[in-house]
């Protein structure tokens, strides 16, 4: 149990650190300097624009050479330090992306979790009743290869605009501020509904297609024929079907995290969502490197955490990764 | 297990029902609808700082919150007081007497003098328009400032008494000056002068809530309606329409929409400037900047035969839907009454140019751009070939239709020009740099107290290539007389418009005569209002209130402010 875990615990360690490697290094490929974007700003009212590029070039560490940058970068990561937001000058990455992230979290943990429950048990529902199997099968084919980007829109136009049910924009109404109050609460989730909801279809029709089709295997196996064979009840059947068939979804969940994270940023720049989505986008086109960094050190440890997560949740789930642990 | 699931299912199912019902019904807002402005257009990005001082400033700080000496009347050309009674240069031609209306405050009661006037253009030297011409500033009594200047630039000057926020000593002389730009003030610290206070925010909005105890109720005889001005954040076009056909949260917005014709024809609760084409006031002239670094751009002839060659009648009808105007004449002054004494159409006619593809081939053939391989397109006199790029960032929806049409209308005279859309970082750093081909380019070219700001901006100065250009002579044009021609502009006093023109002619002949930097089209100050909760906006028929509509930053000082105080609960 110890070696599986501290193997597992050195690979993400490892993983992770190529990660952020990468992320440092993606943003400094693109072309153009963003100090000169931070100074253009400023321009109309400072004099002496050279000083300040001088100035703020060193304040960035960007007159160091590559390979320094690379150590200050990481050396500042281990104090936590994600330096200084170029864009949204002087606000530090961390405020910005601390800001935004339980937005996004609160978009896509629940949508992650919703569509693989829910998918989950439609797909199974499937896989016994002929009829649902039928009809229901090619709408989740098509949910799943609708793009989140298109799903977004569609709902933003036909039940915000169209039909004027839900708000378009933003994460609370503008005639409002925070506040402890039910209204709010009530609001918020108001505008939650239809970004969750891209999200939360989109994922919907891949894990039904998935659990579907598992059963169905399942339901044909060897041990499956051999109990109703041997009198059991249909549903105790479909119990221990249902059992062998979530392990391939749970690592399928693994690997679906990385690609949510992607549709949950086209969702909020179509809802004007701020998550780390949004926050994301906008500093990719104004080649702030480090809200860029910092936006991506996030991703990546959410992706990886849940990961980690899934493969503990493994040696619970899975007796036999239990005994061949234990057999270790 | 399936029981839980089927919960789940069922408690979704039931919160998704729900919600449209919560929401059609009786909505408990915290702010009254008929207490509350929102607008939008004047916010690209999310609030960082409310430094009143710094780059990036929120939209409204400047203005609603802190306020400047004096507001600049953008529609008469008139500067009318504000903060300041009056400011007025002393015989001595150095010496500006700032004298303080009575009763001015800080939004925490304490009283507002011209300490605080002298240390707000003392302080630093990124913080501070005045830094390297001012010689010091005099306090004379609590409402009387003298500011001595060594080098009395009288337009700049000008300028920063209608734009520049005056500040509290109290809190920022414990700023080091250095730090200045840098200094996130809280909102405790956030203590300004002006008419409305800040109440909240958040990555998409500012809310500002309206200080009851103003001291210009009493001291400038003047109140605000709203209790509260939300500043939304630049959304998407389609978005920021559909809210404003809506009118419930959204009521004025300040950006370009593509199709804003057809919109307000279907729907008359909008309104606009103008009811028909232009549709918006004129605001900034866009200017089309060859690089003078780079062969052909170096040639006049060349230049001026580009000057010919581009149709804008087309920009102004296809491009932007004729919301916009084209300049009156060669000289692309923008059609104001503070630069009207400017306006020398002799000039513009004996050496300008006009929309003509026959004189553009000839000067062209002239000039020995002659296509001599016949296929369709013009060479070098040498005859090597000729291509280059124009350049608009790429987002830019009217500019980049704009720009196609240009290139359209070179290779209509045999030019190889291609339009390039890069993204605004690589746009701004190839024209920081002098590494374009030509873009196009409006930055300094917008709406002031005189035309110095546009010449300014054009000319007055001069950055080799492998430096930093920031002030607008991007097409690193290198004229040392015209630089200082820009420079004598400046020190004529605003009132001695006689003087100052005759140097201005000067400079309008180079301009035409050389064509380094060519004038296309005249943007509009985009704005367009829901009536459905507030009325009496400018331009709409019988209003009283005719003030220039815009709550940018900056334009809040010439005009936008004077607009919030005067809209009407419908």
């Amino acid at each position: 149990m110890k070696k599986y875990i501290s193997r597992k615990i050195f690979m993400y360690l490892l993983t992770f650190f190529v990660a952020i490697s990468i992320n440092w290094l993606i943003p400094r490929m693109m072309p153009g300097d963003p100090i000169l974007n931070l100074i253009s700003k400023l321009s109309r009212q400072a004099t002496n624009n050279a000083r300040l590029y001088a100035e703020l070039n060193q304040k960035f560490g960007m007159d160091k050479p590559l390979f320094s940058q690379y150590l200050l970068y990481l050396k500042n990561l281990t104090q936590g330090d994600l330096g200084q937001s170029i864009i949204f000058y002087p606000k530090t990455v961390a405020a910005i992306v601390s800001k935004a992230l339980p937005y996004s979290l609160t978009l896509t943990i629940p949508a992650i979790l919703l569509s693989f429950l829910v998918g989950n048990y439609l797909g199974a529902l499937a896989a016994r009743k002929k009829m649902l199997d039928n009809t229901v099968l090619p709408f989740w084919y098509v949910l799943t290869a609708t793009p989140y980007l298109w799903l977004s829109m569609l709902l933003a136009w036909l039940l915000g605009s169209k039909l004027n049910l839900f708000p378009i924009s933003g994460a609370y109404s503008f005639s409002r501020l925070p506040s402890a109050t039910l209204s709010f609460v009530l609001d918020y989730l108001h505008h939650w509904v239809l970004p969750f909801a891209s999200i939360f279809f989109v994922q919907l029709g891949g894990w039904a297609i998935g659990m579907r089709n598992l059963i169905i295997y399942e339901l044909d196996a060897d041990y499956s024929k051999y109990l109703r064979a041997l009198g059991a009840p249909d549903k105790l059947v479909r119990r221990y079907a249902y059992r062998n068939a979530r392990l391939p979804q749970i690592t399928g969940l693994a690997v679906q995290l990385g690609v949510v994270v992607v549709g949950a940023i086209t969702t909020e720049v179509v809802f004007g969502y701020p998550g780390i989505g949004l926050i994301l986008a906008q500093a990719i086109l104004g080649q702030d490197y480090f809200v860029v960094q910092g936006a991506f050190l996030m991703v990546v440890l959410c992706v990886l955490g849940a990961n980690f997560f899934i493969d503990i949740a493994y040696i619970f789930i899975d007796p036999r990764v239990r005994h061949s642990m234990i057999g270790d | 297990m399936q029981r839980s699931k089927r919960f789940i299912l069922l408690a979704l199912a039931a919160l998704l029902l729900t919600l449209p019902l919560a929401a059609t019904a009786e909505k408990e807002t915290d702010f009254g609808r008929k207490d509350t402005v929102y607008v939008t257009g004047g916010m690209w990005s999310i609030p960082t700082s409310f430094n009143p001082i710094t780059w990036s400033v929120p939209a409204g700080l400047r203005g609603l919150t802190y306020e400047s000496l004096l507001t600049y009347d953008a529609l008469s050309d008139q500067l009318k007081p504000w903060l300041a009674k009056s400011a007025v240069w002393q015989a001595d031609g150095k010496t500006l007497r700032v004298t303080l209306n009575p009763g001015t405050t800080w939004s925490d009661g304490s009283p507002l003098t011209a300490e605080d006037v002298a240390f707000t253009f003392t302080y630093g030297a990124w913080s501070n328009p005045f830094a390297g011409y001012l010689e010091t500033a005099n306090v004379i009594d609590d409402r009387t400032c003298d500011l001595v200047f060594s080098d009395p630039a009288y337009h700049s000057i000008n300028l920063n008494l209608y734009i520049w926020p005056i500040i509290p000593q109290k809190i920022w002389s414990q700023i080091p000056a250095e730090e200045a730009t840098d200094f996130e003030p809280s909102l405790e610290q956030s203590i300004g002068s002006g008419p409305y206070v800040i109440e909240g925010y958040d990555q998409d909005r500012v809310v500002y809530q309206r200080d009851d105890d103003w001291w210009g109720i009493k001291g400038l005889e003047r109140s605000f309606p709203a209790k509260r001005v939300v500043y939304i954040k630049s959304m998407a076009n389609n978005v920021a329409m559909a809210m404003l056909s809506q009118g419930r949260e959204l009521d004025m917005a300040n950006n370009y929409v593509s199709g804003l014709p057809a919109f307000t024809a279907n729907n008359p609760a909008l309104h606009t400037y103008y009811k028909g084409a232009p549709y918006n006031l004129p605001d900034n002239i866009v200017f089309l900047m060859p690089n003078h670094t780079k062969k052909p751009f170096n040639d006049t002839a060349f230049r001026r035969a580009l000057a010919f060659a581009i149709n804008t009648d087309d920009i102004v009808e296809i491009a932007y839907e004729n919301m916009i105007v084209k300049p009156e004449n060669s000289l692309g002054l923008l059609p104001h009454p503070g630069w009207a004494a400017y306006n020398n159409d002799d000039i513009a006619k004996n050496l300008g140019y006009s929309f003509n593809q026959d004189e553009a081939s000839r000067l062209l053939d002239a000039a020995g751009y002659r296509d001599t391989d016949g296929d369709g397109l013009r060479e070098y006199p040498d005859g090597s070939a000729l291509s280059f790029k124009v350049s608009v960032p790429y987002g830019w929806t009217d500019w980049m239709d704009a720009l196609r049409i240009i290139t359209d209308n070179f290779r209509e005279v045999g030019l190889d020009a291609r339009p390039d859309f890069p993204d605004e970082g690589r746009y701004q750093n190839e024209m920081v740099k002098g590494e374009f081909d030509m873009l196009l380019n409006n930055w300094g070219a917008y709406r002031s107290s005189s035309p110095f700001s546009l010449y300014q901006f054009l000319f007055s100065t001069y950055t080799p290539v492998g430096e930093d250009e920031w002030t607008g002579n991007f097409g690193r044009y290198d004229n040392e007389t015209l630089r200082n021609l820009v420079q004598e502009f400046n020190r004529i006093p605003m009132d001695k418009t006689q003087e100052s023109n005759a140097i201005v002619r000067q400079i309008q002949t180079v301009h035409m005569q050389d064509m380094p930097y060519i004038p296309l089209w005249i943007n509009g100050m985009w704005f367009v209002a829901n009536t459905n909760t507030w009325t009496n906006w400018p331009g709409e028929v019988g209003s009283t209130n005719q003030n220039y509509p815009s709550l940018w930053t900056d334009k809040l000082q010439i005009g936008g402010l004077w607009m919030l105080s005067e809209i009407k609960l419908k």
